[in-house]
């Protein structure tokens, strides 16, 4: 019904041609590269809508870190509602997640946090640790008694961490629910590695009518800033129990992830310590391969 | 020759079903043979399927009288517009010699089209088309149709007239795409009943809604006067103080439509109705839904110069997004072209994602002053945590032109 001009006749008209609307590639809507996107997507996740992120070399998806948040997210990725959640805040407030005063005697905080900013100047990784006492326990676990707290960082180099901090600032918690973008092999009957590429993800949970999605500029440079980690969830390193590998202090592998447990122990060679080799750890993840080609922008 | 198959991809709303649902069409339906001088389809009776022609001739008479007959060979489709329409024949097939066809079935073709949004639109056209055509029986529900008076992406807006009371009302035709979505008739009569008893001078009235042709007609008052576009495009004719009352109104209109927990989701100028008093109504509610509805899977509903970037993003929406809307169309009245343009719909979504509005170097058409500007791109924020509601835009739009 608008006569104004022909350009815009023309997009009224396509759009009444479609009627139940226009179908947008979602994916290319918000991009990590873009500051207004990044002003959007945290405002999503202040509303309370799942964020799929483009996080390092693969795709998380953040919420904001409440109990039904992080329960109803349990249940759309096919999980029991009660799984404990992971922790994303800043690098700057890590440390704040985790309770110093309860590390094993073989380890310091001084030289756990070195660990950390190594690990971090390399890539995305994970921490679990002994859990700071103001977590909820939505957001803790109970190994054999000792209650930690996770957190999946993606590194200094990736441009999700804008976002966190942005949302952070305004949140009154000091963290984000972070999980990987992957349906729970529990509701598929096989093993479900994370994505990397934001069609597939968004596909996969297509039941999640609102979630929003926010991509990296290219996945080729969001993959090529990362060489030698695969294309999957972090690997986890853990510091709240003791380990000891060859007699000497030693972090424990709770998850063998994108970072290969070799480099993984190359660099905590510098530091002195060891590698222990936890349950989680013994299998690699798996890397999630697509069967259209997957490269490209 | 073409095929059967052929034949059903010559009527647009079949054509644009995907190959396997008109392969099931076709499948699905009887077979029928006829002997010489048999009625095929009889002008006015009911219209629960439509035929294709499978072998032999027929003549096709319309009602009245006024065309001379048609002969058709097959393969062929006849019947369709009224089975497809659901509206009483207006003409008669007779068979020529020995004829056999394949019997379409309405339901199943509704069934088809329901899942297929581009079949679903054309079948809207169709439908108008029929009602608005001379030789047709040109009544819906109890109106009597008049004619066309325009078509927007939630459907098409029909002159009528009541046939006792003889007074002019608009009928608005809810696409049938939009119709088809998933709980969306349920959605359609709460929103309807809620804006029945909305009474508000700047809200066109909702008289009455009711269901016709698999979808739902909405009659609304004659309005005299004329869409805000036809304003828009006379700058000449314009003053600061039209677009100030137009930006008052809007958003007392929106208030009150807000307060009802509604956003209308499509407010641009041609949904703006400048009543011959000057009063602006907000008309063209077809696409209205709750405040806090969730996506409707990854569809746009809205006109894209207008769109809010969380409409864009497919968030629940608020008023918020109504205000946006009104403030894009205030930007274009102001400077003479939407805040955002491109040649493609991504290019001008993207605008409103990503870019911000050219307050600085556009030279405005008409100048409301630098105060409605600066409240103006308040109403144009990207983010909605940073825009006004409507009272709080209109109670900062009152503080401006309160004499100092």
């Amino acid at each position: 019904m608008d006569t104004a001009s022909p350009r815009i006749q023309e997009l009224s008209t396509l759009i009444a041609r479609t009627q139940s609307g226009y179908e947008l590639d979602v994916t290319k809507l918000l991009c990590l590269a873009h500051e207004p996107d990044i002003d959007l997507a945290v405002e999503a996740l202040l509303e309370g809508l799942p964020l799929a992120c483009g996080f390092a070399n693969f795709y998380v998806i953040f919420t904001r870190a409440d109990a039904d948040a992080v329960a109803q997210m349990n249940e759309w990725k096919g999980r029991p509602r009660n799984q404990t959640g992971s922790i994303s805040t800043t690098s700057l407030r890590i440390p704040t997640l985790f309770d110093w005063s309860r590390l094993p005697p073989t380890l310091t905080e001084k030289r756990v946090l070195d660990v950390m900013e190594a690990f971090l100047e390399a890539g995305p990784i994970g921490f679990r640790g002994p859990a700071a006492e103001d977590l909820p326990s939505h957001m803790t676990a109970d190994d054999e008694g000792i209650l930690t707290s996770q957190a999946i960082v993606p590194g200094y180099r990736c441009p999700s961490n804008k976002l966190i901090s942005r949302a952070i600032e305004k949140l009154p918690e000091r963290y984000l629910y972070i999980t990987s973008a992957n349906i729970s092999s529990r509701k598929t009957g096989v093993e479900e590695p994370a994505h990397w590429k934001p069609a597939p993800l968004l596909f996969d949970f297509r039941h999640i009518v609102d979630m929003q999605l926010i991509r990296h500029a290219s996945e080729d440079a969001a993959h090529a800033e990362y060489p030698g980690y695969g294309e999957m969830s972090t690997t986890v390193l853990s510091f709240h129990r003791p380990a000891m590998e060859g007699g000497r202090p030693a972090l424990r592998l709770e998850r063998h992830g994108s970072l290969h447990a070799d480099r993984v122990r190359t660099l905590l060679e510098r530091f002195g310590l060891g590698l222990e080799v936890g349950r989680g750890g013994q299998q690699r993840l798996l890397e999630r391969t697509y069967a259209f080609s997957a490269r490209g922008p | 020759m073409p095929s059967p198959h052929g034949v059903l991809e010559r009527a647009e709303v079949v054509r644009l079903l995907p190959a396997s649902a008109r392969e099931a069409l076709l499948a699905g339906g009887g077979r029928l043979s006829y002997e010489d001088g048999a009625v095929l389809l009889q002008a006015g009776s009911g219209s629960d399927h439509a035929l294709v022609l499978t072998a032999g001739e027929v003549v096709v008479t319309r009602e009245g009288g006024g065309a001379p007959p048609v002969r058709l060979s097959a393969p062929a489709l006849v019947g369709e517009v009224a089975a497809f329409t659901g509206m009483p024949r207006t003409a008669t097939v007779t068979a020529v010699g020995r004829v056999q066809a394949t019997r379409l079935e309405r339901t199943s073709f509704l069934e088809a089209v329901r899942r297929c949004p581009p079949a679903a639109q054309a079948l809207s056209e169709l439908v108008a088309a029929r009602l608005c055509d001379p030789d047709s029986l040109r009544q819906v529900g109890r109106f009597e149709v008049e004619g066309m008076l325009g078509r927007g992406g939630s459907g098409c807006v029909l002159r009528a007239r009541h046939p006792l009371l003889h007074i002019p009302v608009a009928l608005k035709m809810l696409s049938h795409a939009l119709v088809h979505s998933p709980g969306a008739a349920e959605a359609f009569v709460r929103e309807a009943s809620v804006l029945a008893r909305l009474e508000h001078p700047g809200i066109v009235r909702v008289l009455d809604a009711f269901e016709a042709h698999d979808t739902f007609f909405i009659v609304m008052p004659w309005l005299d006067g004329t869409p805000l576009r036809e304003r828009m495009d006379r700058p000449a004719d314009s003053s600061s103080a039209d677009i100030l009352r137009v930006a008052r109104e809007g958003l007392e209109a929106l208030s009150a439509l807000h307060a009802a927990g509604l956003v209308h989701r499509d407010v641009k100028p041609s949904n703006l109705f400048v009543r011959e008093s000057g009063q602006l109504v907000l008309i063209d509610l077809g696409v209205c839904c709750a405040a806090g509805t969730r996506g409707e899977g990854r569809g746009l509903v809205g006109s894209p110069p207008y769109c809010s970037p969380e409409q864009v993003l497919g968030r629940p929406l608020d008023g918020r997004s109504d205000v946006y809307s009104l403030g894009c169309t205030l930007y274009e009245w102001v400077y003479g072209r939407p805040p955002f343009e491109g040649d493609t719909v991504e290019q001008v979504l993207e605008g409103h994602l990503r870019g911000t509005p050219d307050f600085a170097r556009a030279v405005p058409r008409v100048d409301p002053g630098p105060a409605f500007l600066q409240w103006l791109r308040s109403c144009m924020a990207r983010t909605r945590t940073a825009r006004p509601d409507a009272p709080s835009a209109l109670a900062a739009l009152r503080a401006l032109q309160r004499p100092a």
